[in-house]
């Protein structure tokens, strides 16, 4: 294994095999029934500006990101040939998108990719609606059994702005949740060792808990004294702190369960942007990891936003040597050279995101991988720059969730995104029948 | 971006002339509508709506719907700056012009009075990452990094880092802020008991560097530091905590006429068996003398990286390391090889290579003569800054003492005087950790720090007593929205004393706070701040340089870039001259390493200084900034449309609109489109009509710039194509123009009103943290009347700001 202790398998090996019998608390949550199920999890990778659509009879159509064929007799044009290795992990889907989406400015549907809502305006400027992996974690509580309910990652950190949000996970109110940008913090989070005993460590948490009621009653007698807008302002304060309530309770929590060891080595966790691949690979590994030792189940992780004067990300390319940034190779993909260009940079991304499938498929768990146990979809907002519609977009993994993969699905533009994102909810264990728009569940990605 | 995001507001150069005039007699039926028609509704009517726009349809209840208002408040400007109609078409009679204008014009004006006051804008914003960095450093009197992994804050849509409805709050930062503020006071407030003060020496280490940061230096470990070579010596055990000082025993050794080298330090640890050396930064000194002097450099354990792993305190090593970071622009020396002659044992003769650097007679060096380590050296204890939280003679295990340092201490933190229920509250709080912690001094921490993560502190509020109708704002929130503006920080103690006896809505008063506040050096804040943002420096980190175009280039060049732009906004405020120098200077500010990339005579150190431009083939002004053109292109090439946005944006206030959703694509009509050079794609782009609505007004500002490559170098040709560069182009208006040199004139002699407008409207966006609505225009032409009258200078333009009402009441 490339950053893991030899001695270390996933943490439920990990503690059978030092003989600890230790319940785990997705154990507990099925106390009474007889056999343990594996966890269920999900992950979001996000990229911007679309994709290289060549026509089919140009001299670049090989590097049309969408496979040639349908059903399951497709195979990958050179965008996605990576994938080939994985072709029983994964399905294509073509055609779709969030219809109420269309209508909004090309490089404004990010912050859309996993709420599927049109941003409304507001008093307090434009607003979002909740992201799927926050209502499975948090709604319907699916993140209740890990250390942490979820994580958001990117490349550019923090939220960012309404239409150029540098994360893909939205609050049930419909704020931004900031991304981690930098892997050191997110390793520190995850697996870092505070140096101090367990009992300094309780101690400091119940301080925090008494210093937040009173925190909240600050914010409460502000609040009485404010105007409407500024009230909602203050609003979105009142629920980070409850959040961090519940963080500090959950903490408590986990204090007794030892952090998962994790060795550091190998990670390159001084990489930031200016060193791309670096950054995005050890990204990639501590989704793995934090799967693996069942940290979180619930991870988003935007590649970059659709900003070119915003966000930092946009010179990756130029950075690994790619002749343009990414919002140039976008605009340049219509035609010639410039389609194999932004193939290239396809290919590019592709790549990465089968590495991340590698090493879920190479981590066990009980009879198969932590692949068969991880919903992923991967995809953008945009099929070419500037156009809402027929999202480039690829579902894998979840097999034991009972995923039918190896196919090309093609859908009409009218059927929307969403109701992939019901089936992936019901899959995870959410009781809920729908999400934004949707108006039905996908039951084509589903092993009959 | 979206359109309701936009406010447009254009040079309104009417409003003074007309003022106090009833609503205009021109009417619309008999007299506009037929000049509408006659001229605009063909392009923007039933049958086409170029740019998105009807005006067969557009209300023109100018009270009601403020959407209709605020185009043709666009509508009137685009006329007046003769955009409309565009060159190819009947142009408006002089007569036209006038009736149509003034309509809209005197419309305008009347609703806008008539709506004033009624809208507020406002709203709590909490501070910004700089804000709360400097906020806290003032507060506590302590510097440190403050922000580490603080996320970054967003832009609002004008750009600026301070708009409170854009500005959000999450968990993680009250995390941050709780964290940040712990951590802080546990490095302030001391235990009652004075640590010993440990001196140790610092051993020279002949051995070279290992692990990661051995990348940073270049040479071998010595004593004489020039352009290469480091010092590097260890000591054992060092601290855990507490504060330390670091003496140097050192020279120079620099000719007259030469700089003073600059001494870059790092401290941390190494463990033994190990090969990494763990380090951060210390400040850096300028070894000033060629005599030997004592420096010293203070600093506190816990900001450094300590080992948290279990190893024995003996296998820990203290590491120091210097090098020489003066900075004169050349390039390091090339390693040679020597071969130097030894006689072993038998006398037999044996020759050994050995690679060194050639030093530069020239360039100063550092000489240092022997390091010491002085662990627990605090000048007085408790520390000066402990005493400034609980005085000398306070007891905190006294109740009544506890509860008065509290009291004060929030009602310093909090901007505001805290009523005794509420301090009340705080102090039960000390007093019930303090029992179940037995420990007066560790609640005192916890409490204080806890006010720092508080809504109080945190949020820049202000108390609106009735929503609907203005209101003053109490003096203690005019103070923190004074001092935030000039100072992106808290109020200091004048002001705080002026706040509480109520004295600063006085205007003399207020006039005199601005006077004395831009005489302090932390007005070099808001030079920073605001320039940062309004001409969005950072733009510079966005790009990467490709280095297949631009062989060699120097990373490090890249902040020096934004601090040229940022050192030059600096210099003209600081020196009050006339702002126009940012469209035309005679100079710019340098440093050695840059001016060596422009090719020119210029400072000897990193250091930034005023260099004139006079008889160098370089313009002045931001426009000949090489920050503004790496920026304005994709690493590789010129960007002209990036460019042209800018320039429209930031110097002109006057942000093109986005591209509407679903545009199709030029290159796929136009064979061998990517072989073209972007001006002639642009081109193309113009020849195509749905294009050329928008490209038509907007392109010409950046082609103006194309002599300029993406590193900001003067070129003959295009950088990926080998084209002739061709930056002749016909502005808006018919305007001809080629080069740099052509725009800076066309803008001082055309566009002069329009610039002072966007100026104007900048900075009061930055002092208001809100977008501008059209409500607020009526001031922004004054203050832009202002403003041209006193010769374009920054320093009244701020005091009248902060005398405004807008800026005083809500």
């Amino acid at each position: 294994m490339k950053v893991l202790d030899k001695s270390l398998m996933n943490r439920r090996t990990m503690l059978k095999a030092s003989g600890i019998c230790m319940a785990l608390p997705w154990m507990e949550s099925l106390a009474g029934s007889s056999s343990s199920q594996p966890p269920k999890r999900f992950c979001s990778i996000y990229f911007p500006y679309g994709v290289s659509l060549p026509n089919q009879d140009s001299e670049f159509s090989h590097w049309n990101w969408f496979p040639k064929g349908e059903g399951k007799n497709f195979t990958f044009n050179k965008s996605l040939e990576p994938l080939n290795k994985f072709r029983n992990q994964v399905t294509v889907l073509g055609g779709l998108c969030h219809p109420k989406v269309k209508r909004i400015g090309g490089h404004d549907s990010g912050d859309t990719f996993l709420t599927g809502e049109e941003m409304s305006l507001k008093a307090n400027g434009l607003k979002n609606s909740i992201s799927l992996d926050q209502f499975m974690a948090h709604t319907h509580r699916l993140g209740s059994q890990t250390r942490f309910s979820s994580l958001a990652l990117s490349s550019d950190g923090g939220t960012g702005m309404p239409t150029r949000a540098n994360t893909l996970s939205f609050s049930n109110t419909g704020q931004p949740i900031p991304s981690f940008n930098r892997p050191a913090i997110v390793f520190e989070r995850l697996f870092g060792l505070s140096g101090e005993s367990i009992d300094a460590q309780r101690k400091g948490l119940t301080q925090t808990g008494s210093h937040l009621d009173l925190l909240l009653d600050e914010a409460k007698s502000m609040h009485r004294k404010l105007a409407k807008t500024d009230q909602d302002k203050l609003d979105q304060y009142l629920t980070s702190v409850r959040e961090i309530e519940q963080d500090v309770e959950r903490s408590a929590q986990w204090l007794d369960v030892p952090r998962p060891k994790v060795n550091a080595e190998g990670l390159s966790l001084d990489a930031d942007n200016e060193t791309p691949e670096k950054l995005i690979y050890t990204m990639l590994d501590l989704i793995a990891l934090a799967f693996q030792t069942d940290s979180t189940r619930f991870i988003t992780y935007q590649l970059a936003s659709m900003h070119g004067a915003i966000s930092i990300a946009n010179k990756f390319p130029s950075l690994l040597g790619f002749p343009k940034d990414a919002h140039g190779l976008a605009h340049g993909a219509g035609k010639g050279v410039g389609a194999e260009n932004k193939g290239k940079w396809d290919l590019y991304q592709t790549r990465c995101f089968t590495y991340l499938l590698n090493r879920l498929s190479e981590m066990p768990e009980d009879n198969g991988s932590v692949l068969d146990n991880t919903c992923l979809l991967y995809g953008s907002s945009n099929s070419k720059t500037h156009n809402n519609t027929n999202y480039p977009l690829v579902l894998a993994g979840g097999k034991n969730m009972g995923y039918e993969h190896g196919q090309y699905l093609q859908f009409d533009n009218n059927t929307p995104l969403s109701n992939l994102f019901v089936t992936i909810q019901k899959k995870l264990g959410s009781k809920a029948d729908s999400f934004a728009d949707s108006n039905g569940e996908m039951k084509e990605v589903l092993a009959s | 971006m979206f359109k309701y995001y936009r406010i447009f507001l254009l040079a309104l150069f009417f409003l003074h002339s007309i003022q106090g005039k009833e609503i205009s007699s021109v009417s619309y039926q008999a007299q506009v509508l037929p000049i509408l028609e006659k001229h605009c509704i063909q392009c923007h009517g039933p049958e086409k709506q170029k740019g998105d726009l009807r005006f067969d349809t557009l209300s023109i209840d100018f009270l009601k719907d403020r959407a209709a208002a605020e185009t043709w408040h666009d509508a009137s400007d685009q006329i007046k700056l003769g955009e409309m109609p565009p060159e190819e078409e009947n142009p408006l009679s002089e007569e036209e012009r006038k009736l149509i204008t003034e309509w809209i014009d005197s419309n305008l004006e009347k609703a806008l009075r008539d709506i004033k006051g009624e809208q507020s804008e406002a709203v709590i914003r909490r501070l910004n990452r700089t804000e709360y960095q400097y906020t806290m450093e003032d507060l506590l009197g302590f510097k440190m990094d403050y922000v580490d992994g603080l996320a970054r804050d967003p832009l609002s849509p004008d750009g600026f880092l301070n708009n409170g409805k854009v500005l959000g709050m999450s968990s993680l930062q009250i995390e941050h802020y709780l964290k940040t503020a712990r951590n802080a006071f546990q490095l302030i407030l001391n235990e009652e008991e004075e640590p010993t003060v440990k001196v140790s020496e610092v051993k020279w280490n002949k051995g070279n560097i290992r692990g990661p940061s051995s990348k940073l230096y270049v040479g071998k470990s010595d004593h004489r530091l020039g352009r290469v070579n480091y010092w590097h010596g260890n000591f054992q055990q060092p601290p855990k905590s507490g504060r330390f000082t670091i003496r140097i025993k050192a020279r120079s050794e620099k000719n007259p006429g030469y700089p003073s080298p600059i001494l870059e330090g790092s401290y941390g640890f190494f463990v033994s068996g190990l090969t990494l050396n763990i380090q951060g930064s210390l400040p850096e000194v300028e070894i000033d003398s060629n005599e030997t002097k004592t420096y010293e450099i203070s600093s506190y354990a816990k900001l450094f990286p300590m080992t948290l792993a279990n190893v024995p305190d003996d296998k820990i090593n203290g590491v120091l390391t210097f090098r020489n970071s003066l900075d004169d622009g050349n390039p390091l020396p090339k390693q040679l090889e020597k071969i130097t002659e030894t006689k072993d044992k038998k006398g037999k003769i044996k020759k050994k290579k050995t690679n060194y650097y050639p030093e530069d007679p020239n360039f100063s060096k550092i000489i240092i003569e022997s390091v010491e380590f002085v662990a627990n050296d605090y000048s007085s204890w408790p520390s000066k800054i402990h005493q400034q939280i609980i005085l000398p003679e306070e007891d905190l295990n006294n109740e009544r003492t506890a509860k008065s340092v509290i009291s004060r201490f929030l009602t310093k933190a909090w901007r505001k005087p805290v009523d005794s229920e509420t301090s009340d509250k705080w102090f039960q709080h000390f007093k019930k950790i303090s029992r179940d912690e037995n420990s007066s001094i560790y609640a005192l921490r916890e409490t204080l720090a806890t006010s720092l993560a508080s809504t109080n502190f945190i949020y820049l509020s202000e108390l609106k007593p009735n929503e609907s109708k203005p209101s003053k704002l109490s003096t203690h929130e005019l103070a923190a929205r004074l001092s935030y503006f000039i100072w992106s920080s808290m109020p200091d103690v004048e002001l705080r004393a002026l706040a509480d006896e109520d004295k600063l809505h006085d205007p003399k008063v207020l006039a005199a706070q601005v006077q004395r506040m831009m005489n302090d050096r932390k007005v070099n804040r808001f030079a920073e701040e605001f320039s940062k943002q309004w001409l969005d420096l950072g733009g510079v980190d966005r790009v990467a340089v490709n280095p297949r175009y631009h062989k060699n280039f120097d990373n490090r060049l890249k902040p020096y870039m934004q601090a040229e732009s940022l050192e030059f906004f600096k210099e003209i405020f600081r020196k009050d001259e006339s702002i126009t120098k940012i469209i035309d200077a005679d100079f710019t500010m340098l440093n050695a390493r840059l001016a060596k990339h422009y090719g020119l005579e210029g400072p000897k150190s990193q250091r930034f200084e005023r260099t004139s431009l006079q008889g160098t083939n370089r313009v002045g002004g931001i426009l000949g900034h090489a920050s503004i053109h790496l920026s304005g292109s994709d690493g590789a090439e010129s960007h002209p449309i990036r460019r042209a946005v800018w320039v429209r944006d930031r110097l002109l206030h006057d942000p093109p609109k986005p591209p509407p959703p679903d545009v199709p694509g030029i290159e796929e009509s136009v064979k061998d489109f990517e072989k073209l050079s972007l001006r002639e794609q642009l081109e193309f782009h113009r020849k195509k009509e749905s294009c050329n609505d928008c490209h038509r007004t907007l392109d010409p500002w950046g082609i103006a710039l194309e002599e300029y490559s993406a590193v900001g170098l003067k070129r003959g040709k295009t950088t990926v194509h080998k084209k002739p560069i061709t930056s002749d182009t016909i502005l808006p208006g018919n305007h001809p123009v080629d080069g740099v040199e052509e725009l800076q004139n066309f803008i001082l002699l055309h566009r002069k009103d329009q610039f002072a407008h966007a100026i104007c409207s900048k900075v009061l966006i930055y002092a208001l943290g809100r977008s501008l609505t059209l409500e607020d225009e009526i001031l922004v032409n004054e203050l832009k009347n202002e403003f041209v009258k006193n010769r374009f200078r920054l320093s009244g333009l701020l005091k009248n700001i902060v005398l405004s009402e807008t800026f005083r009441w809500h």
